[in-house]
């Protein structure tokens, strides 16, 4: 009897769930158009594309890529589709319940509320998961008769597709919980994208006004971020969750745990929205808000970040003209914003100043934020531990940006990301190093901080450069602080850190590149750019040269003198770079570029002497059919006054003496390893005989 | 049998529904009397189980009818709007209501629709209002439960169709266990049609009484008595609820038995005396005056 019973019932919820999609069956004909065309047809054009236009080469590496296609980590339009299908299913599947008379005619039937959310739910997933399921079996028969998905990337793919739908029930809970929060369909769809983005906006926000208001503020990227954080924000943060489910499941990167992990997150929001829609009051269909006591909560939540946005939107709308601007705007935003959330809540103008306690809340909130920024009121940017606090510590200069070209296909890694992160980075000889931090703060309490570096005229800006600190403390934790300090306590910092080998085979990029990789070698001078004719073992050895140079030279030549010219190796890649939608094919192979030369490279300048190459270290007066000299105007250097011409203009050189005069004051470069050149100079335009193009110049101050 | 003891709704700040004890019995057409926002719908969604009362307990053969799919199989309920299923048709309607009620009696519906001249596959959102209060009215009827609350659902219906569902109404509590619930803020609409009315105000229910009842024990007699002396004295001698004096028309409205107050009339030898037909609403002016309230409180 009871399993007859049983039977019957589960013979009825389907067919409730039946009636339950062909209600909605325009859901599920959007989504087959949308997950079609977004993944099937657009992964098929990839593919058709990438085989007509690539060698065969890659296509390990293609197939490697594939499972992220599959399920839209790598395309932010796929993500963007998923979220509003996420939001339209769950928004259509409830909106009964922002309906008075729809919400009774439902709940006047013999059925429990929580078997109309079942309903409700398993309707609007079928509708989703049938499509797309439908969509990534498709793609995948495509891909593998196209012989991109085979049997090494087939369960990764059936993985990824798996992340997929844990990302879509992460979007599609949390959508149907801000149904559950909300009596109307506006707020309700309005708060399912506020809750999707909500932490991953605040987050941005506070990263923003942290770099605003705190000159020394350091953001690590996110591979750096810890554990906690990165369960916070994909606790927090759905839509965090949702791409770190994707990511994951295609890479297949740290997964058991994880999925353990999102799974666990993704069953807490279901049953906290199946809590609340027994608990809801059905009278609350037409309200903001379903649960009324939670009005004042939520106004201070959107209130205070709303208005703090505001802030620096309208700032930036002017010209970011400075942190009292800001300060203004946020507390007349939070005034305006408390104002329409009653509005928003109440419909009614008369009532905006109704919950006065939450309003106050909120303007005290965005003062005390904005007071305790503005202030530093934790010292923030004077903070410095105590060295015996202190484990080690890591260097990053900002000179070096345009000094190494270190080995960079990978979005999680910066120039700074090796000499921060590396273990071999880390020094625990750091006494010249915390000088440097100490110089840094010191600076800072004097007004000198990078934003501001070319606008104080103080101090030569070109004495100065940025740099990063990385304190790594006894307990565990690392800090990081960005400060201003002068390049020679850089350099004799980094002269002391370079006393170590492995550290110089961190600073270099050099040492990031095997022999077996180099592609090509080009050897650039301040004349010619020469593709070396090399062999393997050739190339090996004048990298090898190259290495031994950069362990012996003195750091402070590197400051000192100019270099005579550069290697540039291009090196055969076996990965694809990581965003593969704005990557060419050519791609494949990287270059790493600025390895500079000194005279002093005995080793190199032997062997390229060997090989039957020399560098020219200065341009022959006649070789130059035309010349053009081009004073900068804010470079104020005396030599350019024996020359008359007007601001920023270009004037033709034609007076031989004169080529020659500003031929001496040529070098090949004019970068230092610890910044201080201004490259902003004075500069010619050279035509010489024999090239078709011309070069630029910078022009050394005359002595 | 439905028994709602001390029932309480209370919607923010406005209390909707206030300690409602009421017990409404089977077999019988029951009225529920109020003006807009006396709470009618309210009680009724309360009796549905569809809202869930802040105290006291709605109770349907023994059953508490809130989350109870076991008591709300019992009941159906119809609200003042017409509400359908997106796109839906007559058929769809019947099938989803078929779902939903285990007794609903498809033959039945199919055969009053075609008697309606309702067609089956056109959308009812096409529909005049009128008409999908019938269909909701002929889906109500058919779902075969033992109470069916109708939330104002005669409103809009044209004379002609209120009097064909009175006597499908009549009918279905001939043919089986049926205890339908009509709330309306318009008297006239259950004078012929309820047994039992019942009158709320304000979120409370002053009374529940059977109209028979009712209407035997207040009647409205008009005379004229050419003697003052015994004019006063018959005014002293009746119970009297209303009295109005045109000329030397007397009009006055008693409660007691049309023959003792007829009897007591004649005595006073008057050149004229009649018993005139009262009217559901002047039975609930006299009845709320004697409670204590004023009925243009309760009309519009």
């Amino acid at each position: 009897m009871t399993s007859k019973t049983s039977c019957n019932n589960s013979i009825s919820y389907r067919k409730y769930i039946l009636e339950n999609v062909k209600q909605r069956i325009w859901f599920m004909v959007l989504s087959f158009i949308t997950l079609f065309f977004m993944q099937t047809v657009s992964i098929t054009m990839r593919i058709e594309n990438f085989l007509n236009s690539s060698a065969e080469q890659p296509l390990n590496s293609y197939r490697e890529q594939f499972p992220r296609m599959l399920n839209g980590s790598l395309a932010r339009p796929f993500t963007v589709i998923i979220l509003l299908l996420a939001v339209i299913c769950a928004v259509s599947g409830y909106a009964y319940l922002h309906q008075p008379e729809k919400s009774d005619f439902f709940h006047g039937f013999p059925l429990k509320r929580i078997q109309w959310f079942n309903i409700s739910y398993i309707g609007g997933l079928l509708m989703f998961l049938i499509p797309y399921l439908s969509s990534s079996l498709c793609t995948m028969v495509i891909a593998a008769s196209k012989g991109v998905l085979v049997s090494s990337n087939f369960l990764p793919s059936v993985l990824a597709v798996f992340g997929g739908i844990l990302g879509y029930l992460i979007l599609y809970h949390t959508a149907i919980l801000a149904m559950m929060l909300t009596g109307r369909l506006l707020s309700g769809t309005l708060a399912a994208f506020v809750l999707i983005v909500y932490y991953s906006m605040a987050e941005e926000l506070f990263s923003g006004l942290f770099s605003t208001f705190y000159d020394t503020l350091y953001t690590p990227r996110h591979g750096e971020r810890s554990l906690l954080i990165d369960s916070l924000s994909n606790i927090l943060s759905p839509l965090d969750l949702y791409q770190s489910l994707t990511y994951r499941t295609a890479a297949n990167y740290k997964l058991p745990l994880f999925l353990l992990f999102a799974i666990a997150v993704i069953a807490g929001i279901w049953l906290l929205a199946c809590y609340l829609y027994q608990k809801r009051s059905l009278e609350s269909a037409g309200n903001a808000l379903a649960f009324q006591k939670s009005a004042s909560v939520i106004k201070i939540l959107i209130a205070i970040p709303g208005a703090l946005f505001f802030g620096f939107f309208a700032d930036s709308f002017y010209y970011n003209t400075g942190n009292k601007w800001i300060i203004f705007f946020s507390i007349l935003a939070v005034i305006l914003l408390c104002g329409i959330i009653e509005f928003i809540y109440t419909q009614d103008l008369r009532q905006i100043f109704k919950r006065k306690t939450s309003s106050l809340i909120s303007i005290i909130g965005v003062v005390g934020i904005l007071t305790v920024m503005q202030l530093d009121l934790f010292g923030y940017d004077t903070w410095l531990p105590k060295k015996s606090d202190i484990k080690s510590m890591a260097l990053y200069s900002d000179s070096y940006l345009n000094y190494f070209d270190y080995v960079n296909n990978d979005f999680e890694s910066s120039e700074s990301y090796y000499l921060l992160q590396d273990d071999d980075a880390q020094t625990k000889k750091f006494d010249l190093l915390y000088q440097l931090a100490e110089e840094g703060i010191s600076n800072h309490n004097m007004g000198m901080h990078f934003d501001n570096l070319y606008e104080n005229s103080m101090y030569d800006p070109v004495d100065y450069t940025g740099i990063t600190v990385r304190f790594n403390k006894t307990n565990g934790k690392s800090v990081y602080r960005s400060y201003v300090v002068k390049c020679g306590s850089l350099l004799n910092t980094l002269d002391e850190l370079c006393q170590e080998e492995s550290y110089r085979r961190k600073l270099f990029p050099a040492f990031y590149i095997t022999g077996d990789e180099i592609e090509t070698v080009i050897l650039y001078d301040i004349r010619f750019d020469t593709p070396l004719k090399l062999t393997g073992e050739e190339k090996e050895n004048l990298l090898k040269a190259y290495q031994q140079d950069l362990l012996q030279v003195d750091i402070h030549k590197l400051q000192e003198d100019n270099p005579i010219g550069s290697f540039a190796f291009q090196l055969k890649s076996n990965e694809i770079p990581s965003d593969m939608f704005t990557s060419h094919t050519d791609d494949y192979i990287r270059t790493i570029t600025n390895l500079y030369l000194f005279d002093t490279y005995e080793n190199t300048l032997k062997l390229l002497e060997e090989y039957g190459y020399s560098i020219c270290t200065e341009i022959n007066p006649e070789d130059v059919l035309q010349m053009t000299y081009t004073r900068l105007p804010s470079v104020d250097y005396n030599s350019s006054a024996d020359i008359s011409l007007k601001d920023t203009s270009s004037v033709p050189v034609t007076d031989p003496e004169e080529i020659r005069r500003l031929l001496d004051r040529t070098v090949y470069s004019l970068q230092r390893i610890a910044g201080g050149w201004n490259t902003e100079t004075d500069y010619i335009e050279v035509w010489l005989k024999g090239e078709t193009l011309s070069r630029h110049y910078s022009l050394l101050p005359k002595e | 049998m439905i028994e709602l003891i001390n029932v309480t709704k209370t919607f923010q700040n406005t209390c909707a529904v206030h300690d409602v004890s009421a017990v409404i019995q089977e077999g019988m057409i029951f009225g529920l009397v109020g003006s807009n926002g006396a709470g009618k719908s309210t009680l009724l969604r309360l009796i549905s189980g569809i809202l869930k009362p802040e105290s006291g307990t709605v109770i349907i053969d023994d059953i508490p009818v809130f989350e109870q799919p076991k008591a709300k199989r019992k009941l159906c309920f119809l609200s003042d709007a017409s509400t359908f299923l997106p796109n839906a048709t007559a058929e769809s309607m019947c099938r989803y209501y078929a779902l939903n009620y285990q007794n609903f009696d498809r033959t039945y519906f199919n055969k009053l629709t075609e008697k309606f001249d309702i067609p089956q596959n056109q959308k009812l959102q096409t529909f005049s209002k009128g008409r999908k209060k019938q269909i909701t009215l002929l889906l109500g009827l058919c779902a075969g439960t033992k109470y069916l609350f109708c939330d104002e659902t005669f409103d809009g219906l044209d004379p002609v169709m209120r009097q064909t569902f009175k006597s499908l109404f009549a009918s279905e509590l001939m043919k089986r266990d049926f205890t339908p619930i009509i709330s309306s803020h318009n008297l006239r609409e259950l004078e012929d049609i309820c047994d039992t009315v019942g009158l709320l105000h304000k979120g409370k229910l002053l009374f529940t009484k059977d109209l028979d009842s009712m209407k035997c024990n207040i009647n409205k007699i008009q005379c004229v008595i050419p003697d003052h002396a015994k004019e006063a004295e018959l005014l002293s001698q009746l119970s009297i609820l209303q009295y109005e004096k045109s000329g030397s028309l007397l009009t006055i409205t008693v409660r007691g038995s049309r023959d003792e107050i007829l009897k007591r009339t004649m005595e006073k030898e008057p050149i004229f005396a009649e018993i005139l037909p009262l009217s559901l609403e002047e039975i609930f002016i006299s009845e709320t005056e004697v409670a204590g309230y004023d009925f243009k409180d309760f009309l519009q």
